[in-house]
């Protein structure tokens, strides 16, 4: 497989879409649209930087397992804990914040 | 069976397969007629009364975004290459911080109906008029596509020949195009929402279950995996190549060009949001859809096509190597569901979801066209006052005849995107071309309070022209940014244009809005001088002569790209100093106040009529009381209101308790003064008409701003 359709793409994607997701979230936050005083909208910033992550992870581990890197049951494995991991770590803020 | 030539199908449908559609038809129509009776007022008809809950949005949104052209498209292309038809559900996070809070609080705060009302506010009505033109242009196309999807997906269930005559591509979308126009939304928007909801449902369980029962035909998830060659197991293509479905041209169309089109232009998304109970449930459904449900989605939508691809790797003889990818979908749907009532509803689901999707562009368009073309020049032509009664009558007239000119439009447009080998191809060839222009106008328009009319007007003529003359060179003005990605002489760059188009509109854009000063410059010199008045109207000449040469020199042979490109570069200087010299009264403060994304403080001032009250409060719970009192408050006791951080003229959101109801009996109102009885909230009866509201069950109520 060339490495214009193993890395390349994904390197590609979360370069350039990375950049101009940064370029958003510095928009959006000094035009005071988010407003990172409020608590929600804290919130809010973190559950956009957990969405690139969680788009970039799951395309990492899908490529590996297609590239036999990592077995498709390891890479399901892997996904379902950090999938679990990071909606259980979200869920328990939100209960935390949710009784305080 | 019956198998034509190699790659084409008919007569898949038996007639348990059209009595279970038909059925399937009647009882979404009565679904969605049930709900039309929570439609009280134009606010309901158009935005479901802005009162919902995220999750009944997020699932409305599903058969808005998959039940449109997806699954034919996805498939065909599953089929021809794998996994990797997933990209284009998978790359939509990118322009989420712009939308979430950017254009959806501006959107809604703001009030505005529609895109080209967003123009006219923040820049000029000609603004608005141009925008309207190339907004017209996209629904059609999107109709087309979507008569073209209808069409694909119809063709195999039918037999080669009815009543004698051969069942073309075209009579099939000749006759779907009068189907449609008899398939009524009924009840507006909320019935529209209620609709979605329930197709959402079913075509996320009809794609499921295809999936599930082909994994199981197949022997298991591991053999359609082994059976899958590895290239086809990637979630990406190939980085440049093939020329019909390559990674880079995909991002640039898709990722950035459509996610940006589908999350700011599209009016349907934008309506579902709008009928969210605030921004804040509006960017948790937009959150969670992308998060969550697209990426289901895209295996709902792409697998029918990967799993003809593993089926036709293990027996050939079973699903041909060589189908149609266009009809993959239906022939293996048929193929691996194996029972006419299950496929039935299958098919019944697609083509349901389809029309509800053609048709609400279509009433969609109508309602552009009768709002921002038919009003504006009969306000210019005649200034009689006609009362509100006629003017109604007259207006549902021309709503009714742009309908049946919108549709027909629409299967002309067909004719263009049958030449492309998939849907797919049409679809992305069709979005690369006609959204740059819109895209960068309304992104620059949001987040660049610098950006003008002048430079919004010279985006739109110069970006396009520019964009015409990259199509009629390709190789000369496209190539430069191919990425190594092959010109294919029939159908040259399909996807990586939209990076030429966003750039060639972006730099028009730029350059115009950074030139704003000697435009102003150059106005006041020529006020100055006597003859004013002719050197305008030559200048305005001179831009008709350009843009008549640029858009004749596309069609008939003659110039060179060079010549083409130094009229071009002229129009590009002149258009602004013209727009700049004839539209007056633009005032950069008053026309961005509330309408870009650094004063969304301004707009939320707007919405409330008042300061916000940002203080964090809790929900409480009531019952209500009926008064007699008649302006639009209700009363909540001194304990609530202090327990809600409320003030008496603030924005509240009074919704039954049950959450299964997704906020459909609810309403909005303003604090009202205090009372001493806790846990109980006054309302009127038009309140109590409006929310729905059923006696000795629990309110919750909560302070909006």
């Amino acid at each position: 497989m060339p490495f214009t359709h193993t890395w390349l793409p994904y390197i590609y994607l979360y370069v350039v879409g990375g950049l101009l997701f940064l370029v958003g979230v510095i928009v959006v936050v000094k035009s005071g649209s988010l407003d990172l005083k409020k608590s929600y909208h804290r919130t809010w910033l973190t559950v956009l930087f957990f969405g690139l992550i969680w788009f970039m992870v799951m395309h990492a581990l899908w490529n590996m397992a297609a590239l036999e890197i990592l077995s498709l049951r390891s890479s399901v494995i892997l996904w379902l804990i950090f999938m679990i991991g990071s909606l259980g770590f979200g869920y328990l803020k939100f209960v935390r914040k949710e009784r305080s | 069976m019956e198998q034509v030539g190699e790659v084409t199908f008919h007569s898949i449908g038996s007639t348990s397969v059209w009595i279970v559609m038909i059925a399937y038809f009647a009882v979404v129509m009565l679904f969605g007629s049930y709900f039309g009776r929570y439609t009280r007022s134009t606010t309901d008809f158009f935005f479901g009364g802005r009162r919902f809950s995220w999750w009944l949005i997020t699932m409305s949104i599903v058969a808005t975004g998959v039940g449109s052209h997806s699954f034919v498209k996805y498939s065909a292309k599953g089929f021809e290459h794998g996994l990797s038809s997933t990209m284009t559900y998978i790359n939509d996070w990118f322009f989420v911080p712009f939308f979430l809070f950017g254009w959806l609080p501006i959107v809604v705060y703001s009030k505005v109906r529609s895109i080209p009302e967003y123009f006219e506010k923040r820049f000029s009505p000609s603004s608005r008029f141009i925008a309207t033109m190339l907004l017209l242009l996209y629904m059609i196309g999107y109709i087309g596509i979507g008569f073209l999807t209808l069409g694909k997906a119809m063709i195999p269930l039918l037999p080669p020949e009815m009543f004698g005559l051969p069942v073309t591509l075209m009579s099939v979308i000749i006759v779907i195009a009068v189907i449609t126009g008899a398939y009524i939304t009924f009840g507006g928007q909320t019935a529209v929402i209620f609709t979605d909801l329930l197709q959402g449902f079913i075509l996320l369980f009809a794609g499921l279950l295809l999936f599930a029962v082909g994994i199981g035909y197949l022997g298991g998830f591991q053999t359609f995996w082994d059976l899958l060659p590895m290239s086809w197991r990637m979630p990406l293509a190939n980085f440049n190549s093939p020329p019909d479905f390559n990674f880079a041209g995909i991002f640039w169309q898709d990722g950035i060009a459509g996610s940006i089109g589908f999350l700011f232009m599209n009016q349907g998304l934008l309506m579902r949001f709008m009928a969210c109970k605030s921004v804040n449930e509006g960017r948790k459904a937009a959150a969670i859809n992308i998060l969550f449900v697209l990426p289901i989605s895209a295996i709902v939508v792409g697998n029918a096509g990967w799993l003809g691809k593993a089926v036709s790797v293990a027996s050939p003889d079973i699903v041909n190597p060589a189908s149609s990818p266009d009809q993959i979908f239906v022939v293996v749907a048929n193929i691996i569901l194996n029972n006419p009532i299950i496929f039935g509803f299958v098919m019944a689901a697609l083509t349901a979801a389809l029309m509800s999707t053609v048709d609400t562009l279509i009433n969609a368009t109508s309602a552009i066209f009768v709002n921002d073309v038919y009003r504006p020049i009969k306000g210019f032509v005649s200034k009689k006052i006609a009362s509100k009664k006629d003017t109604e009558k007259r207006e549902l007239g021309v709503a009714r005849i742009a309908s049946i000119g919108i549709t027909t439009l629409g299967v002309l447009a067909v004719i263009p995107f049958d030449s492309f080998p998939t849907v797919y191809e049409a679809h992305g060839y069709f979005h690369s071309t006609l959204t740059p222009p819109l895209v960068v106008a309304i992104f620059l328009g949001v987040f660049w309070k610098k950006f003008t009319p002048a430079a919004v007007i010279t985006t739109f003529l110069g970006g396009v022209a520019l964009m015409l003359l990259g199509a009629k060179y390709p190789g000369v003005l496209i190539a430069p940014f191919d990425h190594g990605i092959q010109l294919n002489p029939d159908h040259p760059y399909t996807y990586i244009r939209a990076l030429y188009n966003i750039i060639v509109c972006a730099t028009v854009a730029v350059l115009a809005a950074w030139t704003t000063g000697l435009q102003h410059k150059f106005v006041r010199w020529v006020r100055h001088l006597p003859n004013t008045s002719m050197i305008m109207a030559v200048l305005t000449s001179l831009l008709s002569i350009i843009y008549t040469v640029v858009i004749a020199s596309f069609f008939v042979n003659f110039g060179t790209v060079s010549s083409i490109f130094v009229l071009i570069a002229i129009s590009i200087v002149l258009v602004p100093l013209v727009v700049s010299y004839y539209v007056v009264g633009y005032d950069v403060e008053t026309h961005t106040k509330g309408l870009v994304a650094s004063s969304i403080q301004d707009a939320r001032r707007f919405f409330k009529g008042s300061e916000p009250n940002d203080r964090e409060g809790q929900k409480v719970e009531v019952h209500y009381k009926l008064d007699d009192s008649t302006d639009d408050m209700i009363r909540f006791s001194k304990n609530d209101m202090k327990a809600m951080e409320a003030e008496p003229g603030d924005l509240v959101y009074l919704c039954d308790k049950r959450k299964y109801l997704g906020g459909l009996k609810s309403i909005h109102s303003v604090y009202g003064e205090a009372h001493d009885e806790d846990g109980i909230v006054y309302i009127n009866t038009d309140q109590l008409k409006s929310g729905i509201f059923v006696e000795g069950k629990t309110l919750i109520a909560e302070k909006e701003l």
